[in-house]
């Protein structure tokens, strides 16, 4: 067996074996039957160690090439006369990278939250979850074909905003999923946009030939990429629904916050830096999101006040100065930051919901309260300033604003189309009493009829 | 051989056409009738005479518009008449469900011309006449009358301005914007399931299948349709009960899915075609789920959370699931349909391909905002059953079909493809693929 395909069947293995493992416990559903949770965490621990494993075998062997990429083919998923789609994984360093980094922080989440989670009723929920979401990385880090990297990149966002809104019965969770959901949704069309765009005008499947692309549409694609990653890796003007992201349990939001989600952004301009690489001004604009961002995150989190939102924001600063790494072509640096920071933001999450302990432990072997460094920068502004940059900083920068007036107004504009249609309606049917008043629900919002299911 | 074939066509059309008329008479119920029908209409399509296309040009066709159409009707009427709710079944709903299907049948197997449009002028008729009297007939009567009307006359004028007329009757039957009005208020005034096995299998369509839109029309289509597409999947979201907002979430799908169906000549046809068969199953899906749930609670209120999650949790992972499969959501069938279809936009204008993406990306949106607001939320003090053993059965097999035809989409191409091959005077639209140079193979190991 050659090291291409040895390499390539350990890639699919690590990337269809968490699919599998979400389908272990979702087909007893089919048949009506409810796992136990010990059932639960048995299989979800095999599949990422057999996860874990698989990309630490195939990291050896692409070192033991000498770090050569490898296009691996499957199967044609879509094979007509003049339109192929491959199924196909490509493996090189982002790749490998973001894999052991998902098979790994998996596979810990996953232990974790088998005591964090016990006899919550969202168990088996949080469990498929996980695994849907370990396999939706998977492909987004070796999908050989955009189509396969936007199918990772929807099923990331899809169990990211069902993650945020696991406490169901809170209204505030359901509220930040769905905003949350919101905006990967905006950005999505980016990357959809652009892969579309890509097949089409070069037949190419991968973002690794754009010479075949007329100039425009290579500016087009570049700039898509970028408006693309934006969302996942919160950049702004998108990073308000990251901190509200973290109404989600501890353990979903160091993998998606602190460890692999945010990161799925800077990984996309990794994929994409073919693209982006002889487009100096697309990079300064990337530049100057990544600048932006940085000092947005790093100021509004030094006034947040609990630790989670704290800690999302140095995500999102994080993620800012990875972006101008890549902008700047420090494209090894990226990597190396990217999965340094996904270990410690994961690790410093995790510890979380314990950092009250920890602090008074601290304090216990000082023998006094721990206090702060009073070395702050802005200690050195005047009095005024500094009070106008905190209430600048609590708002938020009023990013949030500028969103909310525009939706607000593009509801009242459909609610009053629809005001409209239903006295038409009413009109039309000869039913007078709707068209004075249009249609509601009950107040009572429904009644028990189980008898006529 | 070909006549067999044709026979066969017309003898089950026939049948259901004479069932509806005999299920009214014995007072049949559509739970132990449908799903005979279906089988039925299965094991013609299974039939080795239909497998292969008919070429012949004649008053019925059987290739890709049509074929598999037999199948999806047959999977529809099963899982529509097998999931019904209790209080929905009656004789009259399969005389209505019969008497729907045959005439859609009739009219998508019917090639283009005169007939083609006085059948689908019919099927219009048939639409009102199995709405039940009252309000539903009232709002409904303008509409049909209009399509009818129009279907009509796209015979008065020369041939090559008939697809316009065609393409404008089929627009008010499926109540795309600003047509919607009829469509939309059916699912407040009429029996739940009717009102989604009207509109949700976009039985219009199968007017145009055959009938390629001209080119120098294709750009100011598409551009409705996308306006169609944004503003009922923004109407579904500012809705205040779940009815009506399913109403406009299909009329957004059904906006869609024309802008594939009427691409002429590429791939583009071929993913509009797929997305037909496949959108119209998931929404059939999520149709009969919101019937479950309204038979059981009720008109649901999109006022406030519901918080159903905590009484009916199969129903919530059904309703996301088919709301989720009619966007494209990855490992279903619809986003191999998508992936095919969206080539066909892009060659008019890359910004139409950006606001078709948009515009599918708010309906799902429009998805997760309605799942959400009907399962989530503070738990209501209720009793409700969670899915039924016969509803689950239904439910969960027309998911597993639309996983199963997603993950290995070649099925559905090459079942499509089969049919579509032959002689130009069969298959007006062969495959021209539009996508520029064939991509390069990867190495295979």
């Amino acid at each position: 067996m050659s090291s291409d395909v040895l390499m390539g069947s350990l890639g699919t293995l690590a990337l269809v074996l968490p699919a599998l493992g979400a389908m272990g416990i979702a087909l007893p559903w089919l048949l009506r039957v409810r796992l136990e949770e010990r059932v639960i965490l048995r299989i979800t621990n095999a599949v990422f160690s057999l996860t874990f494993l698989a990309t630490l075998a195939m990291d050896a062997v692409f070192l033991a090439r000498g770090g050569a990429p490898v296009e691996f083919l499957i199967t044609d998923w879509i094979a007509l006369p003049a339109y192929t789609v491959h199924s196909a994984v490509l493996l090189d360093a982002p790749a490998a990278l973001i894999m052991t980094l998902t098979g790994f922080l998996a596979g810990l989440i996953g232990v974790f939250s088998g005591n964090y989670l016990h006899k919550d009723p969202g168990f088996h929920r949080f469990f498929v979850l996980l695994l849907v979401f370990a396999s939706g990385m998977m492909a987004v880090a070796a999908g050989g074909t955009l189509d396969i990297i936007y199918a990772g990149w929807e099923i990331v966002g899809l169990t990211s905003a069902l993650l945020i809104a696991y406490f169901t019965y809170r209204e505030a969770p359901v509220r930040h999923g769905l905003r949350a959901f919101a905006v990967y949704r905006v950005c999505d069309v980016a990357l959809l946009g652009a892969a579309i765009l890509v097949h089409h005008h070069s037949g190419a499947l991968t973002l690794l030939h754009p010479d075949a692309l007329p100039p425009e549409s290579q500016l087009l694609v570049g700039g898509l990429l970028i408006f693309a990653s934006m969302g996942k890796g919160a950049l702004l003007p998108f990073t308000g629904w990251l901190p509200r992201a973290m109404e989600g349990p501890t353990p979903s939001s160091a993998i998606f916050y602190g460890a692999l989600s945010i990161h799925a952004g800077p990984f996309l301009l990794l994929r994409g830096w073919p693209y982006l690489e002889g487009l100096p001004a697309l990079r300064w604009i990337l530049g100057g999101l990544g600048l932006a961002t940085a000092l947005h995150a790093s100021m509004v989190g030094r006034v947040q006040s609990d630790i989670k939102t704290q800690l999302g924001y140095a995500s999102v600063a994080q993620a800012g100065v990875i972006v101008i790494e890549i902008a700047a072509g420090f494209t090894g640096v990226a990597m190396i930051h990217i999965f340094s920071h996904a270990i410690l933001r994961a690790a410093q999450l995790l510890r979380a919901p314990a950092v009250l302990h920890d602090w008074f432990g601290l304090a216990a072997r000082l023998g006094r309260t721990p206090t702060r460094h009073e070395g702050y920068v802005e200690r050195h502004l005047p009095a005024g300033l500094r009070r106008r940059a905190y209430a600048f900083a609590l708002d938020r920068w009023a990013i949030d604003d500028f969103g909310r007036l525009g939706l607000r107004q593009a509801r009242r504009l459909l609610q009053s189309l629809d005001r409209v249609d239903q006295r038409f309606a009413a009109r039309l049917a000869g039913d007078p009493a709707v068209a004075a008043e249009p249609a509601t629900a009950s107040p009572e919002g429904g009644h028990l009829v189980n008898d006529q299911a | 051989m070909s006549t067999i074939r044709l026979d066969l066509v017309l003898l089950a059309i026939g049948a259901l056409a004479v069932l509806a008329l005999v299920a009214r008479t014995l007072k049949l119920t559509a739970r132990p009738t449908g799903p005979l029908l279906a089988a039925g209409l299965v094991s013609l399509v299974g039939t080795e005479f239909l497998i292969a296309a008919d070429h012949q040009r004649s008053f019925l066709v059987i290739d890709a518009a049509s074929l598999p159409r037999l199948a999806v009707w047959a999977l529809l009427l099963w899982a529509i008449t097998w999931v019904v709710p209790r209080r929905d079944d009656s004789p009259a709903l399969m005389g209505r469900l019969l008497a729907l299907v045959s005439v859609s049948l009739l009219v998508t197997f019917t090639d283009v011309g005169p007939a083609h449009a006085a059948l689908f002028a019919a099927s219009s008729a048939v639409t009102w006449w199995i709405l039940p009297h009252g309000a539903p007939r009232r709002l409904a009567a303008l509409p049909m009358a209009s399509s009818a009307l129009i279907a009509l006359g796209s015979t008065l004028v020369p041939p090559e301005r008939a697809p316009y007329l065609m393409y404008l009757a089929v627009a008010i039957r499926l109540g795309v914007f600003p047509f919607h009005t009829w469509a939309v208020g059916l699912f407040e005034r009429a029996p739940l399931v009717l009102a989604v096995a009207i509109t949700a299998p976009l039985a219009g369509i199968g007017a145009l299948a055959r009938t390629p839109l001209p080119d120098d029309a294709w750009f100011a289509f598409d551009v409705w349709m996308v306006l169609s597409a944004y503003l009922t999947g923004g109407l579904a979201i500012v809705q205040r009960r779940l009815d009506r907002a399913l109403g406009f979430f299909i009329a957004a799908s059904a906006s869609v899915v024309l802008i594939g169906v009427s691409q002429a000549g590429d791939l583009a046809h071929l993913g509009g075609l797929m997305m037909w068969g496949v959108t119209s199953a998931a929404l059939v899906g999520l149709g009969l789920v919101v019937a479950a749930l309204s038979a059981r609670w009720g008109v649901v209120d999109l006022t406030r959370h519901s918080g159903l999650l905590q009484h009916t949790p199969s129903f919530a992972i059904l309703f996301l699931f088919f709301g989720l499969a009619t966007v494209g959501a990855p490992g279903t069938a619809d986003f191999a349909s998508q992936d095919v279809m969206l080539h066909g936009p892009v060659s008019h204008h890359p910004a139409l391909l950006l606001a078709l993406v948009g515009a599918i990306s708010l309906q799902g949106y429009a998805v997760l905002h309605l799942g959400f607001r009907v399962f989530f939320g503070p738990p209501r003090p209720a009793v409700l059953k969670d899915v039924l053993l016969r509803e689950h059965i239904g439910l969960v097999t027309l998911a597993l079909i639309l996983v199963l035809t997603g993950l290995a989409p070649q099925a559905l191409i090459s079942g499509l493809t089969t049919a579509e091959a032959g002689p130009p005077a069969a298959s007006p639209r062969q495959l021209s693929a539009r996508v520029a140079p064939q991509q390069p193979s990867l190495p295979i190991p």
